[in-house]
């Protein structure tokens, strides 16, 4: 419960907030402090300065920009469920993994890029970001940088990110067919135990292209390419997705094996979770 | 006589009292208060399950800014005895429990120093930099391997991890088992739980030096005893020790204990001159905060053909931990009295072992012992229904202990006050529908959906209890007193935390005495206050801290009623109190009010004849017996196939605990208690590594259940009042966590029964539902 010191400084403007970032030392950012704030409390992490971007409103945003849906990186899952651009089609997937985030008091404080950033290997919002195929625009003294959501993803609370950058925002287009997350929880933290996110459009009934992620079973969230090739230009049943979707395990590496699950269970639980995902997106 | 004014508030649904203040927070809890000079104690705890303390090094902590004073345990050699454990057992290994450690560490989380100063970021900033060396021993942590020979030994000079046996035998259980049509044999762990109440603990001691006076604000389920171990441990006198316990935030047990950090604040406030605060944070709690359950039990059950018990034989350990808190060996002997459960049990053998461990030590955690007992005795009865093919409740029945048995003595010589098993389990069949579930079962089966239906028929020992039963005293003590306004302070000896009897002693208060619930004041919790008391825990608070005030309300409505057949010119025997009218039987107009009847006592200008001024009874209700709430439970609980993942579509009880004086709160502390029982069947679980590191060390990892997690109740009473106090109440606190663990098991078991399953342990956890249906490689 009590914090090692540390210094801190609330810009109220991204110029001020990008200086601070790239100044050196030992530097985190504070969104929501949904994660950062319980590392600190348990000093599993000792920054010398924390830079809380909550006074530069101009971060959160959830807006319509050339066909793509684009999001501020310190728009709340809460601010994000209550936006219509997300209410159907592909961006359900998102919807559906920022609606099953911890509860309302998490939700109304945690943000999307703060989630990103983290990236917890168990987080729900990666998994639709890699579903989406989201195009992440990292911010330094030098300019953006975009970065596709599969080169994102590093390991464990490892991301592209330079220590100099910040996520500035999150970019998806808007595209025909549905999405959908499934998750299993783990029951003690309410993450994904097993996440699968899909996104997948249809053409009368045959699959004209799908997309699916997985989160909490390695080391970071993984899109499943090998599945989506299977599922492309196949007429979407039942038999089908058994079968495809039975080998989703394989594609992860080393799956996790904790208290709280075998690798056996979640490589298996994988497939379970992709299935029914991509049947409601289909659907 | 007029018709009494007061309503009949004794079985109303009142609205708790305490809740308003509760709710928006603007109640005081030990960590609110701020003293004037106060300095905030940090400690340093072991990171090794087992060590040797090398060195201790404090140079660089003692000159860090803000750094008031570090103790270790050599420091307090001869000056702040060790722990105090109460017990009744023959032969009990009392290994030393320092409030530090000065050789060994025995547990993660057991303490080595404590760093005082003037905040607490400093004080844990200090606390990061004493230094101990540690020679890293072999850890014991497996409880079987903890009783072999070789085992490393957490207390090398008892020569024996084994801190006691408590054999018991009552008739032949190798002639019954010999008899028997069927033996049956089954392993069940009760798995190690860390109780979490939503308020840590903390204390805060302050020392008088002019007066020489101890004050300690704690976050205890017991204030009096804590002051009697604080007069022992520090060689107080106990007249300069005052325990306050203000709003206490759950116990579940756990803070029904003397505490290391207790004496070393005290001890410290001392020394130094100045209050001295701790709270633990919640990995703190985690650690040095007891934990509940932790006790395999292997048990061979015959029966005859018909599925009716002959004989049990049961063999039993117990995982202390690494040390004694104060009821830790006490604890499964509970578990030993308890095991007939609700039937006739003619012969039965157990033998207990306790067994330290290098873990956290265990002690009560609601229902302490007896959940343990009725999660054995139960799936004892759904395996005689597979093995025979029996449907579960009718092996109850034909088991169950009769209602005119009643006072029924068992094979553990427990005296079981009144009950009417039958008629609850009947009343559950009728009111789940337990017909009708089966055949949708049937159906769903047929459909591939795997659904279970689950029982279980409890009883429990409460009221604790006569004070021949315990090492401490088992009475409860209160004090009325009727102000001259007409309030009325009660002054009871049990110190709720969240059972609410501010306002059912209140409820009753105001219909014995015929005052309005808004002027009767339950005070409780301060030592200086209330002079005499035992605390809350057991499921006593009603049955005896209600019983204590109901002989005090006897009292002043008999003084009562002298004052009035005074005033009236009476027989005090012709004196009918009802409401707040005091008068005379068969003449509707003479009366006088509680009001006149007050203001005759303190003025005391015309006293009766031998009659002392005022208007209080100070009384002390010593129980002649337990009390035995009883009930039946059943749930359903739906399995997806696919996942494993259990989910309870409904869960309905009928309970009994005897008299009901407020409906609400007997069914707030059902629901609390049944999410318990739950909690243990289906999440909780306190995991260690190989090494006595604990895995589950914070709420990311020990799966506390979640609101979401949990069904709608449904709710539905017997009434079978008890003879054992003037109240007729029982008790419930406990009961709902007792009785739900074995449905919930039941009913998973009953779902996968098709799989050939015929036990689980809990947690069941989805990837073992999985696995039980044929599901991964077989491990
Ligand atoms: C009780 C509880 C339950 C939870 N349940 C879930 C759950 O079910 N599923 C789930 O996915 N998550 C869950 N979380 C985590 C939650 O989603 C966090 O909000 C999220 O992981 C981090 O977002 P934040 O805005 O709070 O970031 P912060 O905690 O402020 O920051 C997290 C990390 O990201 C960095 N960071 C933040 N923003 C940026 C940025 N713009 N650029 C670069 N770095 C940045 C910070 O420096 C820090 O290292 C839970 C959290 C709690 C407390």
């Amino acid at each position: 419960m009590l914090l090692a010191e540390f210094d801190y400084a609330a810009p109220e403007s991204l110029d001020e907030a990008l200086a601070l970032l790239g100044g050196g030392g030992n530097v985190r950012i504070l969104a929501g402090g949904q994660s950062l704030l319980p590392t600190l409390k348990l000093r599993l992490d000792r920054p010398d300065l924390v830079v809380d971007l909550r006074k530069i409103s101009e971060l959160s945003y959830v807006r319509e920009e050339n066909g793509e849906i684009a999001i501020g990186t310190l728009t709340t899952y809460a601010e994000l469920l209550a936006s219509d651009f997300i209410e159907s089609g592909v961006a359900r997937c998102l919807a559906e993994a920022a609606a099953s985030v911890g509860d309302l008091q998490v939700r109304n404080l945690g943000t999307i890029g703060g989630s990103l950033s983290h990236a917890d290997p168990a987080a729900d919002i990666p998994a639709a970001a890699l579903a989406l195929d989201c195009t992440l625009v990292a911010r330094s003294e030098e300019g953006d940088r975009t970065i596709g959501a599969t080169d994102f993803f590093h390991g464990l609370w490892t991301t592209a990110l330079l220590p100099s950058e910040m996520l500035r925002e999150v970019r998806f287009r808007k595209a025909n067919g549905g999405g959908a997350y499934e998750k299993l929880r783990q029951a003690a933290s309410g993450f994904a135990l097993v996440g699968a996110a899909a996104v997948v459009e249809m053409d009368g009934d045959t699959i004209a292209g799908a997309r699916v992620a997985l989160t909490g079973v390695g080391s970071a969230p993984l899109r499943l390419h090998a599945l989506e090739e299977r599922l492309a230009g196949e007429t979407l049943g039942e038999e089908l997705l058994r079968d495809v979707c039975g080998d989703a395990g394989e594609a992860i590496e080393s799956p996790l094996s904790d208290i709280h699950a075998s690798a056996e269970y979640r490589a298996a639980m994988a497939g379970v979770t992709a299935r029914r995902a991509i049947l409601r997106a289909a659907g | 006589m007029m018709a009494t004014t007061v309503p009949k508030l004794i079985g109303a649904r009142i609205r708790r009292k305490e809740d308003p203040r509760l709710i928006t927070g603007s109640s005081t809890y030990t960590d609110d208060l701020k003293l004037p000079g106060m300095l905030s104690m940090v400690l340093v705890r072991s990171p090794h399950a087992h060590a040797r303390i090398t060195e201790v090094d404090l140079s660089e902590a003692e000159g860090m800014d803000g750094v008031v004073a570090i103790v270790t345990g050599a420091d307090l050699e001869g000056t702040v005895a060790g722990l105090p454990v109460a017990h009744n057992l023959e032969d009990l290994k009392e290994p030393p429990h320092r409030p530090r450690s000065i050789d060994k560490v025995r547990y993660v989380g057991d303490a080595v120093a404590a760093v005082v100063a003037v905040d607490p970021s400093r004080a844990r900033d200090a606390a990061e930099r004493v230094h101990v060396g540690y020679e890293s021993l072999e850890a014991v942590v497996d409880i079987e391997a903890a009783t072999e020979d070789g085992s490393p030994l957490v207390h090398e000079e008892e020569g024996s991890n084994i801190a006691f046996e408590f054999p018991f035998l009552a008739g032949d259980v190798d002639e019954a088992l010999l008899n028997a049509d069927v033996v049956l044999r089954l392993r069940l762990m009760n798995q190690r739980q860390i109780p979490v109440a939503l308020e840590p603990r903390s204390v805060i001691a302050q020392f008088d030096r002019g007066f020489g006076k101890m004050t300690l604000w704690s976050s205890t389920q017991i204030p009096h005893l804590l002051r009697t171990q604080l007069a022992i441990g520090l060689g107080f006198p106990e007249h300069s020790i005052r325990v306050i316990a203000p709003e206490v935030g759950g116990g579940f047990g756990s803070k029904l204990n003397v505490y290391a950090e207790e004496f070393l604040a005290a001890h410290l406030a001392r020394t130094l001159g100045r209050p001295v605060k701790w709270t633990a944070d919640r990995s703190e709690g985690f650690l040095a905060t007891t934990h509940g359950r932790d006790q395999l039990n292997d048990v061979e059950v015959g029966v005859d053909g018909e599925g009716r018990l002959l004989g049990m034989r049961v063999r039993m350990l117990q995982d202390l931990g690494a040390y004694h808190q104060l009821l830790t060996p006490a604890i499964p002997t509970l578990t030993v009295l308890m095991l007939p459960g609700c039937y006739r049990l003619p012969n039965l053998e157990v033998h207990l072992s306790g067994v330290f461990t290098n873990k956290t030590p265990t002690d009560a955690y609601r229902g302490a012992g007896r959940p343990e007992a009725t999660f054995l005795i139960e799936r004892v009865m759904d395996h005689i229904a597979a093995e025979l093919d029996l449907d579960p409740a009718e092996v109850r029945r034909r088991n169950f202990i009769a209602a005119d048995d009643f006072p029924a003595t068992t094979a553990t010589e427990l005296i079981y006050d009144s009950g009417d098993y039958q008629t609850a389990l009947d009343r559950l069949l009728e009111v789940a529908d337990y017909a009708g579930l089966r055949r949708e079962q049937k159906e769903r089966r047929a459909r591939g959906e795997v659904m279970g239906i689950g029982l279980s028929t409890y009883v429990e020992i409460c009221g604790i209890g006569p004070s021949a039963a315990l090492p401490a005293g088992g009475w409860e003590a209160c004090t009325v007193e009727v102000r001259r306004t007409g309030a009325v302070v009660v002054k009871t000896g049990i110190s709720p935390h969240g059972q609410g009897q501010e306002t059912t002693f209140a409820q009753i208060v105001a219909d014995r005495l015929g005052v309005p619930i808004e002027a009767v004041e339950i005070a409780h919790g301060d030592t200086d206050y209330v002079p005499e008391g035992i605390g809350t825990f057991g499921s006593r608070g009603m049955a005896v801290g209600g019983a204590a005030l109901s002989l005090a309300l006897d009292t002043i409505r008999a003084k009562a009623k002298k004052f009035a057949a005074h005033l009236l010119e009476a027989h005090e025997e012709d004196i009918e109190y009802e409401g707040d009218r005091l008068g005379i039987k068969g003449a509707p107009d003479r009366f006088v009010t509680l009001e006149d009847v007050i203001g005759a006592a303190y003025l005391a200008t015309d006293l009766p004849e031998g009659v002392e001024p005022g208007l209080a009874a100070t009384h002390f209700f010593e129980p002649p017996n337990f009390t035995f709430p009883f009930g039946a439970h059943l749930c359903v609980v739906d399995i997806d196939p696919e996942t494993g993942e259990p989910t309870l579509r409904r869960y309905v009880g009928v309970d009994d605990c005897g008299n009901v004086i407020n409906p609400m709160i007997v069914d707030g502390q059902l629901h609390g208690g049944i999410a318990q029982g739950i909690a243990q069947a289906l999440f909780e679980e306190a995991v260690y590594d190989r090494n006595g590191q604990l895995v589950t060390g914070t709420l990311m990892d020990y799966a506390l259940p979640k609101a979401s997690y949990l069904p709608n109740y449904e709710l539905h009473r017997t009434t079978t009042p008890t003879p054992v106090n003037p109240l007729g109440a029982k008790g419930i606190g406990e009961a709902g966590t007792v009785g739900s663990s074995p449905c919930v098991i039941n009913a998973i078991v009953d779902a996968l029964s098709p799989y050939g399953v015929r036990h689980l342990e809990m947690p069941a956890r989805p990837e073992k539902i999985w696995r039980a249906m044929g599901s991964g490689a077989s491990e």
